[in-house]
């Protein structure tokens, strides 16, 4: 599902197939970048639009294999929040 | 692909594969000549490591192979025998087969798989069959398996030394779906996630991205490539439903600890080190946790930043410790082994980074050497016009000052010509190098022993010079090979050593290259040739009583002669050497023979140092200008015409005791006779096709450098001309082809 805040869009809960036509009109009306920490699962076609776009996600996708094997290969957003992570 | 990458690449490679071949040879005969051996290992290596920047994987299989052969010879572990050598020597081969080929096409040939398998196995035969206990791959079942070499392009350097880490085999997947996979309910990354065993995930992009405005997300544009533990049984289940699009590579992790820079970066190394050191240290227990934090978030971060796995257990300060030095043991024995510096070798160019090396594409220094030759045209001008200044305007004072100009002039042309000349030199060892091997191998299938001795490779003279040169070489050196070198039995039996001695020799004498091929073979037997240039009715019986055997010898160059009582594939068709004569006086040089029978024989070539500039020597005949290359002309006499004497139709005289025929070169062009016939005919002795003529003319002219362009379009199909070349004063003057006009 995908949500904005402001100008952080926010990939929440399962990203569909149908998710990236919504995702990639998200980007296309101007975002800095994207939350991914509430993501559990992320279509292929969700990630060719992040990869693209050339966004930087931040925080950790909520599923364990996306934050292991995904997450290093997709670009990392500047982010002031990461600093509270143990 | 990059162009210019892949450019660099081939020019490298061919240089390495060279350098390679040369130190196999070498090798072949000292064994123990240790820096040879880290040299050929190093050029080895080093071509495999280039090779994996390209999509060239069976070249990078084979090198690889080679590789793993010479570590084990590196390491005595393993003796070099003549069978690993031809082997690599055909690997080697193939390979350079591919550079040509990858340089026309930017691919190999869909045969490369299947052949580099066949080659890199049987280099690990050798390997294998004496028995080296401590090999790479401790599953004696299965062959170490060089690992993909497009491995580096795809994963961080870190993640391949996490990966060369694990034991056993792994496997690479390459996962391609189809373009239009998502309308099928594919999803590729679900796929890939859930690779069991999965150790490495990698995704490359087939084409670049569109602009958002024009991307489709529904257009697959990517491709996975994958690295599991799991084993081919596990895996093709999981990808039934996509196998056309998969492609599964078994190899060892073992293999991936020799591929270059794999293993933690350095800083990343001391950085970990630095924390395990801070948590050796005693403190106040409330100080401790956050210690361990800090700890943990930097060795976390460290290994994140070189791709390795942050998984590290960070539940104590003993945990972190452990782990940390699990960490930096690991990786480090493979780094000790993939950067292990080669001893650095006397003499070696690139170890010492001494001599700067540009490579020019060789029109560029054709474009300048034609204007050059054009500036010299446009120079030898000024003379004329200093005359004309004192002639026509009365200018003498002018006149003087022209020609001072001209002499300045004329020095910074001649220095000029000669640097662009000495751009286009190479030395004769770019051709000889390429000896050692044929030698080698025609002797082993001829059965005959044969010890190569090169000298004067240093040698310069013209590229053009050089590059024609090979064709003659090769088919005289065969021909020593074949018919002048005995079988070892045979020469044992005439008392000369088992080994014969091939000489190939090159020194510069004056403004020509000398190349001597010396060989003490059983000689050329003036008698055997007669009569077999008599029975081929090369020559008749008269020739036959009244030649002498020097000249017998030197039938061997005649069209259409050969000795060999049997056609082999080696050499005898008929063809050789008058081909062989043909391409070196098409080079502008000349072939002498001297034999001895049973000692054996000498064959000398002189060419000119360079092709670019010719002699010639203007004649002058019924008001017409011609040159006659000065290689030709022998002397020049001034004949009273009562001297000539008439055989028959043909005129000749007399010069030193020898009848020299006289032919006018009026008659031979069709002039115009201009002037009465004067009392003394000038006469130009010259040599041409093996023949001492006489040439009359009405006057010579002077001896001129010129340079020579050859007839094309049209003229090139009139005979009796060589070319054209521009005067000083901008008249165009023709040079006579003697050869064509007397023969």
């Amino acid at each position: 599902m995908i949500q904005r805040q402001g100008d952080i869009i926010s990939l929440e809960g399962a990203c569909s197939v149908e998710d990236a036509d919504a995702l990639l009109r998200q980007i296309q009306d101007g975002a800095a970048a994207l939350d991914w920490s509430g993501c559990t699962f992320l279509h292929t076609a969700c990630v060719q639009v992040i990869l693209a776009a050339g966004l930087g996600l931040r925080g950790t996708p909520a599923n364990d294999k996306l934050a292991r094997w995904l997450a290093p290969l997709l670009p990392v957003a500047s982010s002031p929040l990461t600093e509270t992570e143990n | 692909m990059n162009d210019d990458l892949l450019e660099q690449f081939i020019a490298e490679a061919r240089d390495l594969l060279v350098e390679a071949g040369e130190d196999l040879l070498a090798l072949e005969r000292a064994p123990a000549d240790k820096a040879r051996i880290n040299r050929l290992f190093r050029s080895v290596h080093t071509l495999k490591g280039s090779s994996c920047l390209f999509d060239v994987p069976a070249l990078t299989q084979v090198l690889h192979a080679g590789e793993d052969l010479f570590q084990a010879v590196r390491e005595e572990s393993l003796a070099l025998t003549p069978e690993m050598v031809d082997a690599t020597l055909s690997a080697l081969d193939q390979t350079g087969k591919w550079i040509d080929v990858l340089e026309q096409t930017e691919a190999l040939p869909a045969d490369a798989g299947p052949r580099a398998s066949v080659l890199a196995e049987a280099l690990r035969a050798h390997f294998r069959s004496a028995g080296k206990s401590d090999t790479k791959a401790p599953a004696a079942s299965v062959a170490p398996t060089a690992a993909p070499p497009a491995l580096a392009t795809w994963f961080p350097p870190a993640t391949l030394a996490a990966c060369a880490a694990l034991s056993g085999e792994l496997h690479l997947i390459s996962y391609e779906p189809e373009e239009s996979c998502f309308f099928k309910g594919e999803d590729p990354l679900y796929l890939a996630l859930h690779i069991p065993g999965l150790a490495a995930l990698a995704l490359e992009t087939r084409a670049g991205w569109a602009s958002l405005n024009q991307l489709d997300p529904y257009h697959c544009n990517l491709r996975f490539h994958a690295i599991s533990t799991a084993g081919a049984a596990e895996l093709e289940p999981a990808f039934r439903y996509v196998a056309a699009h998969v492609t599964l590579t078994c190899f060892a992790a073992t293999a991936l600890r020799d591929s270059a820079e794999v293993g933690l970066p350095p800083i990343v190394r001391d950085l970990l080190r630095m924390q395990e050191e801070m948590l050796r240290y005693e403190a106040p227990a409330q100080e401790m946790p956050g210690r361990l934090a800090a700890a943990a978030a930097v060795a976390r971060h460290a290994l994140i930043a070189c791709g390795q796995d942050p998984d590290i257990d960070t539940s104590t300060p003993e945990a972190l410790r452990r782990a940390l030095e699990a960490r930096l043991a690991g990786p480090e024995r493979s780094v000790a082994v993939a950067t292990e510096p080669a001893p650095p070798v006397a003499g070696d160019e690139r170890a010492g980074g001494g001599r700067r090396v540009l490579r020019v594409d060789q029109e560029k220094i054709d474009v300048l050497m034609n204007l050059v030759g054009e500036l010299v045209v446009a120079k030898n001008s000024l003379p004329f016009l200093s005359r004309r200044a004192d002639e026509h305007y009365g200018a003498r004072a002018l006149a003087r000052e022209i020609k001072d100009e001209y002499g300045i002039i004329d020095r910074i042309t001649q220095e000029l010509q000669s640097a662009v000349m000495a751009v286009r030199m190479m030395p004769v060892g770019q051709v000889f190098r390429r000896f050692p091997r044929f030698v080698r191998d025609l002797a082993r299938k001829l059965g005959k022993q044969v010890d190569l001795v090169i000298g004067g490779e240093e040698t310069e003279a013209d590229k053009n010079v050089i590059e024609s040169l090979f064709d003659p070489l090769m088919h005289m050196v065969r021909n020593s090979l074949d018919h002048g070198i005995e079988p070892p039995a045979e020469r044992l039996a005439a008392g000369k050593p088992e080994t014969a001695t091939l000489q190939l020799l090159a020194r510069q004498d004056g403004d020509q290259v000398v190349i001597e091929i010396i060989d003490d073979g059983r000689g050329i037997n003036p008698a055997v040739i007669r009569q077999k240039a008599y029975e081929s009715g090369l020559i008749d019986e008269h020739k036959l009583s009244a030649m002498d055997d020097h000249d017998a010898q030197m039938l061997i160059f005649a069209a259409g002669f050969s000795t060999a009582a049997t056609i082999s594939d080696v050499s005898g068709r008929g063809v050789g050497m008058d081909v062989v004569r043909a391409a070196v006086e098409k080079a502008g040089g000349k072939i002498a023979l001297a034999s001895t029978l049973g000692k054996g024989t000498t064959l000398r070539l002189n060419l000119p140092l360079s092709m670019a500039v010719t002699r010639v020597m203007t004649v002058v005949q019924d008001g017409w200008l011609f040159g006659i290359p000065m290689d030709m002309v022998l002397e020049t006499v001034k004949l009273p015409r009562a001297d000539v004497s008439r055989i028959k139709n043909a005129e000749a005289f007399l010069l030193r005791d020898r009848i020299v025929p006289l032919q006018h070169l009026s008659k031979l062009l069709e002039l115009a006779p201009s002037a009465e016939p004067s009392d003394e005919i000038s006469v130009l002795v010259a040599r041409a096709g093996g023949q001492v003529f006489g040439l009359g003319i009405s006057a010579f002219g002077e001896v001129i450098e010129v340079i020579l362009k050859p007839m094309d379009g049209i003229l090139s199909r009139i005979t009796g001309y060589s070319g054209t070349c521009l005067l000083g004063d901008g008249k165009v003057m023709l040079v006579l082809d003697l050869k064509a006009l007397l023969t």
